[in-house]
């Protein structure tokens, strides 16, 4: 019995020293010079961290008398302590933060701080739990690598211009360029051309017709309203249609570097034209309708 | 020693893997075209069986017996057979499924070339082209510009014969040879929104 | 030799639980109920409303049966070793802090993200970024509370059995005779719920924290990166596990509920520690078959696991519970009562609930299936005629044990035939539209038609009719209470060894 309660205190306290050394170690790699190290990298040596101050921990806790009730207080820091320790990885995200030695180690203090306090609050509550709070504690932080500050980017497919994608021939005018272009980018799906009221307004009389704000001003649906609409549908609240129904991506499929010319922006203004009795120069595009070969 | 109630049970079991063996077969024959009809009488089928057995678990407490050990014999036998066939029917079901998961390319392959198209699902649509060749291996690189969206392929039936995810950051392929012409409609099956029950994309096949 | 105790501070929580799951749940399905009208083409909502009672039917109807479950095996562990009520408690407000959330985000802010928020739509949508907050820290204080029970759950199997060793019954599966040589017992039937639900939901639980903590980083400062995929994992791990958790937790209603109700034992046998071994491990590797549409851009072996692993979780449970409970019942003595009805019923509908989930497993089918009605058609088929009626069946035997009054064979028939038949009707809606390939989640059904909807529709306020008669035949029971009936479930003998404190009340 002797021999086995000495090989157990020598495994605590051999945990408690190697659970330093790391935890250590994690402070100082703040001050060594070696570089950032990239956001996937940095979150596995947040989890090689949270595994030395884990280890300590549990050496600690083992000088708590072993009792059958549960000491309830406990499970509170249990809770937290992970949560802040999870949002302690948040400054990783940005570079300026991390290149500041002194507020890098005081992070990385941080989430020393409230692994320990999550795994030493999980032993001190029951017996027993302190080693599964452990491996969850680690397995969480490494988890966060996979995705936690770090994605791939927008496939290269988003970049390809919209008549290759719906691989169309070119189209006699502008107008009906613009009927083909609101079709495949689903503005009927809101839209209706028949005159009623879906999700959206409808087409159907709307280019130069007064429309009516949700702040009871009322104003022509002129061009540049037109324009408006369709890039920054963010800022339009119209009376009677729920704000921020209409998705904000068809400003940078319509308008910026990729389309200088805004052509199909001017195409679809058309087509929204051809559906208006009171389509006027105002309410038209400056590009003639016409498409030039 | 052959009771009634094992009897009953050894018969009972044959039944339902005859049942369902029949079933696996006929599926495996028709898994090409929609096997709508088929999964729901599959279901139908099994869902009936397990009511009866309840049913004839019921009924059984209108005779009740104190002899226990008879009870536990019989019952941890007829338990033991019932394991070992769901077991078993269950590996064998992933054994057969294996050569339908939709992911084999390298047998694909030996079917010829395909035709990569690139399909951008977003808020409220599909960007894709509306005709597509007969007969022809496909396979849809599907992608989203937004949120998570799902390209779900219906035909001119209505039946859904074939879908894969569209996220956001990634692309997922789905490969399909189309047997047969016609109008086919693209609906969107991953919530996206308020538009999610209007998206779709028409497109046709063949002919022209 | 048991001493008669009165642990009224373990039935109140219990009540409270069971209590405020029921109410909820009751709200969910008078919300479930409008969606189906509104599907039906009986009634006319605006998309967004939809999408703002989906999302809260889902996520209230959800944390409506877990609380039920956690209330039920928490009380049922209290008999085995103390517990912490104001812990218990603590968790209780925790959870409904976050329901209030939920409900403030979707009614006054219109969140309709849905309740598995897959990034980046609540980012993305058509409610204020202030509504996705709410909805995101209410999902968190929900998480909080369920991790607080897991911890208690898990502490007590421990403490009440040694160890994580003996919690697990080791020593009593692979050494059986030594075991029993030093006069040792496995833990009861009903602790193994309880160490799967505490040990499951305590792994889930820190992946929902990760990805909550995640989410709320993204939500204060837009420029956070998240990987959707990775995004979508998580959601996943922890939301199938929790739903697929509430059923196995409430096994232990079966245990010690049908025990009572057949007048016969349910004991801890190998075979039934193994199963349980097998479901801790399925419950954790099923959520894959989430994913089989992400072949390209995940692993492809995760794929294969996630259908073997759904297919064999069937295995335990139909070979072990169900398998189990029918011998319980067979030629048994049972009184038939409502209570004992539902409870049995509840069988049926895991098992039916699991063919439709084992046939949507199967990649193949999947094809066809994912994302359609069939979807719900299960899961509802496990929650409504699975958990819900484990739920009512607990409840009615609690009131019938103690009540001078017992319900009239007619009474019996007449909820079990609405409750069952409208259920039936309602879930067959759901299993022809998604074998005919109606998406899921669509505010508006324009095919195959309204038909399949309104039947759904009238076969569930069959079912809603049958349950209020179960309801006012429950306050009935409850009117007749009387304090000199056998109390049950009896509480154990108390341990002498135990100090003071540790020791119930004694009345």
């Amino acid at each position: 019995m002797k021999a086995g309660d000495s090989i157990t205190r020598m495994a605590s306290v051999g945990m408690g020293v190697v659970g330093t050394v790391i935890m250590v170690g994690g402070i100082a790699a703040t001050l060594h010079p070696l570089g950032m190290a990239s956001i996937p990298v940095h979150h596995l040596l947040h989890a090689g961290m949270t595994l030395g101050a884990g280890m300590l921990a549990i050496a600690l806790a083992a000088k708590l008398p072993s009792q059958r009730s549960e000491r309830s207080v406990w499970v509170i820091p249990a809770i937290l302590a992970p949560i802040l320790g999870l949002f302690l990885m948040w400054p990783s995200e940005y570079a300026y933060l991390m290149e500041h030695h002194g507020l890098h180690m005081l992070d990385h203090v941080g989430i020393i701080a409230f692994s320990w306090l999550a795994v030493f609050a999980a032993q001190a509550y029951v017996r027993g739990l302190g080693w599964p709070m452990l491996v969850l504690m680690v397995s969480m932080n490494a988890a966060a690598a996979g995705g936690f500050g770090v994605a791939p980017g927008p496939s290269a497919l988003l970049s390809l211009p919209l008549s290759t994608v719906t691989a169309e021939g070119p189209a006699p005018s502008l107008h009906v360029l613009g009927k083909r272009v609101a079709q495949n980018m689903g503005c009927g799906a809101c839209h209706r051309v028949d005159g009623t009221r879906s999700i959206g307004p409808t087409w159907r009389n709307l280019a130069g017709y007064p429309q009516k704000l949700s702040d009871g001003t009322t104003v022509v649906a002129n061009y540049q309203f037109l324009r408006d609409a369709i890039l920054h549908p963010e800022l339009l609240q119209l009376e009677g249609f729920p704000h921020g129904e209409m998705p904000a991506t068809y400003g940078a499929m319509l308008s910026g570097p990729a389309h200088s010319d805004e052509r199909e922006l001017n195409a679809i203004i058309w087509y929204i034209n051809s559906l208006s009795d009171r389509s006027t120069p105002a309410s038209q595009p400056p590009v003639p309708d016409e498409l030039g070969k | 020693m052959v009771t009634p109630s094992t009897l009953l049970w050894s018969m009972f079991i044959l039944l339902a893997v005859g049942a369902d063996a029949a079933f696996v077969i006929v599926v495996r024959s028709k898994l090409a075209t929609n096997p709508s009809a088929l999964l729901l009488s599959m279901f139908l089928l099994v869902a009936a069986q397990t009511v009866l057995v309840f049913l004839g678990v019921v009924l059984s407490t209108r005779f009740p017996t104190e002899d226990q050990t008879g009870i536990h014999r019989h019952g941890y036998a007829a338990r033991s057979a019932w394991f070992i066939f769901v077991a078993l029917f269950m590996l064998a079901a992933f054994v057969t499924t294996i050569p339908f998961f939709p992911y084999l390319s390298n047998v694909a392959a030996a079917q010829g070339p395909a035709l990569r198209v690139p399909v951008i699902a977003q808020q409220f649509t599909f960007l894709m082209p509306s005709h597509f060749p007969l007969e022809q291996r496909i396979i849809f690189e599907v992608t989203s510009r937004d949120v998570n969206h799902n390209f779900g392929i219906y035909n001119s039936k209505g039946e859904l014969i074939a879908q894969t995810q569209a996220m956001p950051n990634y692309v997922n392929d789905l490969e399909v040879t189309f047997q047969q012409p016609g109008r086919y409609t693209v609906q969107c099956l991953e919530y996206c929104g308020i538009g999610h029950a209007r998206m779709e994309k028409e497109f046709t096949v063949g002919g022209n | 030799m048991a001493i008669s105790t009165n642990d009224s501070t373990g039935r109140s929580v219990m009540k409270l639980y069971l209590t405020s799951g029921l109410v909820l749940s009751a709200l969910m399905m008078l919300v479930g109920l409008t969606m189906r009208m509104a599907q039906a083409q009986w009634i006319s909502i605006q998309p967004t409303m939809f999408y703002e009672l989906l999302t809260l039917h889902g996520a209230g109807m959800i944390i409506a049966l877990v609380v039920c479950a956690m209330g039920g095996l928490w009380f049922l562990m209290r008999r085995r070793i103390s517990l912490s009520a104001p812990l218990a408690v603590a968790s209780w407000i925790l959870i409904m802090l976050g329901v209030a959330g939920v409900v403030i985000s979707v009614v006054f802010g219109h969140y309709a993200g849905l309740y598995t928020f897959l990034y980046p739509l609540p980012f993305i949508g058509s409610w204020p970024s202030w509504a996705t907050g709410v909805f995101l820290i209410g999902m968190m204080l929900i998480n909080m509370g369920w991790m607080i029970w897991c911890f208690q759950i898990l502490g007590a199997v421990l403490r009440a059995y040694g160890s994580l060793r003996g919690a697990l019954g080791w020593d009593f599966v692979w050494h059986p005779k030594a075991f029993a040589a030093a006069g040792r017992e496995p833990p009861p039937p009903e602790a193994f719920p309880a160490l799967v639900a505490g040990l499951d939901g305590l792994v889930t639980g820190m992946g929902a924290m990760l990805l909550g903590v995640a989410l709320l980083v993204r939500w204060i400062d837009p420029r956070v990166l998240i990987d959707p995929l990775w995004a979508k994992n998580l959601t996943y791990f922890y939301m199938h596990a929790l739903a697929n958790l509430i059923i196995y937790m409430l096994a232990a209603f079966i245990y010690v509920g049908l025990s009572y109700a057949t007048k016969r034992e349910y004991h801890t046998s190998r075979v039934f520690v193994i199963a349980w071994w097998s479901s801790l491990v399925f419950i954790l590797t099923n959520y894959f078959h989430h994913l089989y549409m992400d072949a390209s851009a995940q692993p492809r072996i995760l794929q294969y696991v996630g259908e073997l692993s759904s297919y064999l979780t069937a295995v335990p449970v139909t070979a072990v519970t169900v398998f189990g409970a029918l011998m319980l019942v067979w030629r048994s003595r049972t009184r038939w009562t409502l209570g004992a009805v539902f409870l049995y019923s509840g069988l049926i509908g895991w098992v039916v609930g699991g063919i439709g989930a084992e046939i949507d497993a199967s990649v193949p089918f999947n094809l066809h299936l994912h994302n359609t009605l069939w979807v719900p058609a299960h899961f509802h088929t496990y929650l409504l005629g699975g958990c819900l009626l484990f739920v009512l069946g607990w409840v009615f035997l609690l009131l019938e044990s103690r009540s001078e009054h017992s319900t009239s064979k007619l009474m019996c028939w007449l909820i079990f035939t609405l409750s069952f038949g409208g259920m039936v009707a309602f879930l067959l809606g759901f299993y022809f539209g998604g074998a005919s390939g109606v998406p899921r989640r669509y505010a508006t059904q324009p095919l195959p038609g309204p038909l399949i909807a309104q039947f759904a529709t009238i076969g569930a306020i069959i079912m809603l009719l049958g349950f209020t008669l179960a309801f006012f035949e429950g306050l009935r029971l409850r009117s007749a209470f009387s304090a000199d009936r056998m109390l049950w479930p009896e509480d154990l003998k108390v341990d002498a060894s135990l100090p003071e404190d540790l020791k119930v009340n004694i009345s």
